[in-house]
């Protein structure tokens, strides 16, 4: 039955209250995970840097000084030397590089992780429709969709990268050519582009776990035609 | 043909001219030629009699790349490129002095020195009277002086006479680093160039004679100066503002039109500033000049009475449209060439020789501008999420290359130029000020100036006033980084419940202050005159134990190479710790829930 925009908002808002344990187990997964990338880089400043009273400052935002003793800590070594018992703010801005590049290629992967597993889950949950929440039945559409989910969001990163490499390409050559100006066509252009194919994808997932079918074929020609017949739910 | 004729007040103070000069040029705009008749009136104030005359051409350093300053520089100039089929020369047709005597002038070294032999000497006391006819060709504009199309910035552009001192005469090849030097005197020059034009120049225009071929003839006078520069475009808008009396006018291109009101801001800042710290600006105009964007090598630079200021870009960020009010380049480079009508126009330091006294001198000022205008925090840049301050950049530019004296020639310095003549200086200077206080400072800076004003000090002199003005130790300042390459850095070193102890890294030391802070709130300030390497402050075990240590806890030594050592904590900064790994946990949790929706 074709729902009307409002009923489709009301029911959405219903899911979500309705099934509560969902947003719940969301939010303390992305807390969970937050805090494990967070643990490192807080005891690499805890050992290093913790008896330094600079780190007070440090607490409401980082002083320009305290980014140049930092950045040129490597020369300043070179000039004077270290000093016995003192922490070398050098090494513990090796450290510190290390674990941030670390943290950096973390977060895409744990994220693509995260969301596929959990995504079949929740979607499945929302199908199910006014029954109630079932932990079991979640973690078994977890599970069922994992494998999809895992390379679908491997398919929309591909996608969007090389898109969003193209439209950036076009945009430095023209920024070249013309001047400042293009830039605001270009960067919105970006937004758009990325906004758009997270939406494809979105509800490619959505109509698979409507559809109860793992091949993104189907589910995908099922999204674009909900897209084309119904742009608001872009 | 018509005459427009305006006498300028007269208030500059009285100078003792030795070196004036009267000049005739003609502009020919589309072959950007110059063609004149100089006559120089030169008085010998020495005790030694002058048996030759030697005169700078600077413009043949851009004849080819045979020059000292081509081959120095690679062939740029702070990033600007010379233009090989856009070069620069000068040639003087004929010298004469006014009895008719010709005179021969010979080139010395690579042609941008010229000495004439006088038949007699000019005794002490005399005056020679010296009549030229020159002819010059405009560079392409990289350094300083040339064209972009229709727009001409002539500096350094006629034969100007070195200066005479301890028997013989100050004038160098024009190497790449060093600027100028010459003696005070009086100007002036007429400027014929086509009608459409609209011209600045050092001092004040006289009268303006249009003629009916399409020409006019702008005559200016500039009174108690060691230079005389111009500039004209038929493009220049003009805006002009009154600051305590001196005529501010600015001229500039209409791309660049969003630049006028900060320019005139920071211009008023400037000479309000400047005029109560050092002495008041004693000519009836001052002139700024824009440059054109694909012209910034005209930019950045200072004569008497007129400066070029421009779009130039410290930070990277002052191109950019969106982002270039957060920058502060513009005015911190507008506030730097005016600082130089006091610290070169009015002190005519050598700046071949000891560039450091006038850029230096200059910078840190520009820094007291910014600073007193903007925030110390925030001058250089100031955005939402980012805040830099005209020190930041200074300091990150001295930690780069800190091992380098103040003092030295201009051709002595490759790349460390800017940190010994600038970034140095402003730290120096800077925490002079904060070490011995502001008013003492002023007190040797306005001293310096008031002996000095239309003077030729040395470094030697500057060190004098300052001994006598002050009664503290400037050893450590003068030898330590004037004349040599010592560097500091302060830190805590170790911390326990009843003692603390502090050490010196590198061989400058700087009296200053460490501040212990006990468990109960209480703190004491201790003294410590920074010579010995090591120290430690004991404390009774009557006394509350120590919670933290500050050496410099004020961050007055702006060169100390690392501040984030300054200070210890017995126990580590937990609350400060775990302000800053919420934030890594919120930006994570941010990252993951925009990447993967969770």
């Amino acid at each position: 039955m074709r729902s009307t925009r409002c009923q489709s908002l009301h029911t959405g808002f219903q899911s979500a209250t309705r099934y509560w344990p969902v947003l719940l187990i969301s939010y303390a997964t992305n807390l969970m995970l937050g805090v494990a990338l967070a643990i490192l880089p807080g005891i690499s400043a805890l050992m290093n840097v913790g008896h330094l009273t600079a780190l007070r400052q440090t607490a409401d935002g980082l002083d320009a000084w305290q980014v140049i003793d930092i950045v040129m800590s490597p020369l300043t070594d070179t000039t004077l030397g270290s000093i016995a018992g003192v922490a070398s703010l050098t090494s513990w801005l090796r450290q510190a590089t290390l674990i941030g590049l670390l943290t950096i290629l973390a977060v895409p992967t744990i994220a693509w992780i995260t969301q596929a597993f959990l995504y079949g889950g929740l979607l499945s949950t929302f199908t199910t429709l006014p029954q109630p929440f079932q932990l079991k039945g979640f973690l078994q559409a977890c599970w069922h969709w994992f494998g999809a989910f895992l390379v679908w969001g491997l398919a929309q990163a591909a996608v969007t990268l090389v898109s969003v490499a193209v439209v950036a390409g076009l945009g430095t050559g023209l920024i070249a050519l013309a001047g400042w100006w293009p830039v605001w066509l270009v960067v919105p252009s970006l937004l758009s582009i990325g906004l758009l194919l997270a939406a494809v994808f979105e509800l490619t997932r959505a109509a698979a776990v409507t559809a109860g079918t793992r091949r993104i074929g189907p589910a995908l020609s099922s999204a674009l035609r909900l897209m084309l017949g119904r742009p608001l739910t872009v | 043909m018509s005459v427009l004729a305006a006498a300028p007040a007269a208030h500059a103070q009285a100078a003792e001219p030795i070196a004036s000069y009267a000049i005739d040029v003609t502009l020919n705009a589309d072959e950007k030629t110059l063609s004149a008749h100089q006559t120089i009136t030169y008085v010998n104030t020495t005790d030694e009699p002058i048996p030759h005359l030697v005169f700078h051409l600077y413009l043949n350093a851009f004849r080819d790349t045979d020059s000292i300053f081509l081959t120095e520089g690679g062939p740029t100039h702070r990033g600007n490129t010379w233009d090989p089929d856009h070069p620069g020369w000068i040639k003087v047709d004929q010298i004469q002095l006014t009895d008719g005597t010709g005179l021969e002038l010979l080139p010395l070294e690579d042609g941008t020195i010229a000495s004439a032999q006088l038949p007699t000497p000019v005794a002490p006391g005399d005056s020679i009277i010296v009549e030229l006819d020159f002819r010059a060709q405009l560079p392409r504009v990289f350094a300083r002086t040339g064209y972009v199309e229709d727009y001409f910035m002539v500096g350094q552009w006629f034969p100007k006479l070195g200066v005479w001192e301890h028997g013989a005469w100050n004038a160098h090849p024009f190497h790449l680093n060093a600027e100028f030097y010459s003696d005070f005197g009086n100007y002036d020059v007429s400027i014929t160039l086509p009608g459409s034009y609209v011209t600045g120049a050092t001092g004040a225009p006289i009268s303006t004679v249009i003629r009916d071929n399409g020409t006019q003839t702008v005559a200016y006078r500039a009174e108690n100066v060691i230079d005389f520069a111009w500039t004209a475009s038929p493009n220049f808008q003009l805006s002009t503002r009154d600051v305590d009396g001196t005529e501010v006018l600015y001229l500039y291109l209409p791309e660049h039109k969003w630049t006028v009101q900060r320019v005139l801001d920071a211009a008023q800042a400037a000479v309000s500033y400047y005029s109560e710290w050092y002495g008041p600006y004693p000519y009836p105009r001052l002139t700024i000049v824009d440059a054109p964007s694909d012209g910034q090598g005209a930019g950045g630079m200072e004569y008497p009475t007129l400066v070029a200021a421009g779009v130039m870009n410290l930070t990277g960020l002052a191109n950019i449209p969106l982002v270039r009010n957060a920058d502060r380049s513009l005015e911190a480079v507008t506030v730097h060439e005016i600082g130089h009508q006091w610290w070169q126009s009015m002190v005519g330091f050598n700046e071949a020789e000891e560039p450091w006294l006038d850029e230096g001198l200059t910078d840190y000022s520009t820094l007291r501008v910014l600073d007193a205008i903007y925030g110390s925090d925030r001058s250089l840049i100031d955005s939402n999420n980012l805040r830099v301050g005209y020190l930041d950049l200074q300091r990150m530019s001295y930690m780069a290359v800190p091992r380098v004296p103040m003092y030295g020639q201009a051709w002595d310095f490759g790349y460390e130029y800017s940190i010994a003549t600038y970034s140095k200086p402003v730290l120096s200077w800077h925490t002079l000020e904060r070490t011995i206080g502001n008013d003492a400072l002023l007190e040797i800076l306005n001293a310096f100036f008031r002996r000095y004003q239309y003077g030729h000090p040395t470094t030697e002199d500057l060190r004098t006033v300052a001994e006598e003005t002050c009664e503290q130790d400037l050893s450590w300042f003068f030898d330590g980084l004037v004349y040599d390459d010592e560097v500091l850095n302060y830190a805590v070193t170790s911390i326990n419940a009843h003692s603390v102890t502090v050490s010196r890294q590198g061989e400058l030391s700087i009296p200053t202050e460490v501040r212990i802070t006990f468990v109960d709130g209480s703190s004491a300030l201790e003294s410590w005159n920074g010579v010995e390497n090591t120290v430690t402050f004991d404390y009774t075990h009557n006394e509350p134990p120590i919670r933290r240590a500050e050496i410099d806890p004020e961050r007055k030594i702006a060169l100390d190479m690392r501040w984030s050592d300054n200070g210890r904590s017995r126990a580590p900064e937990i609350w400060a710790w775990l302000a800053i790994v919420s934030r890594i946990l919120y930006a994570a949790q941010d990252a993951l829930m925009i990447m993967g929706g969770f």
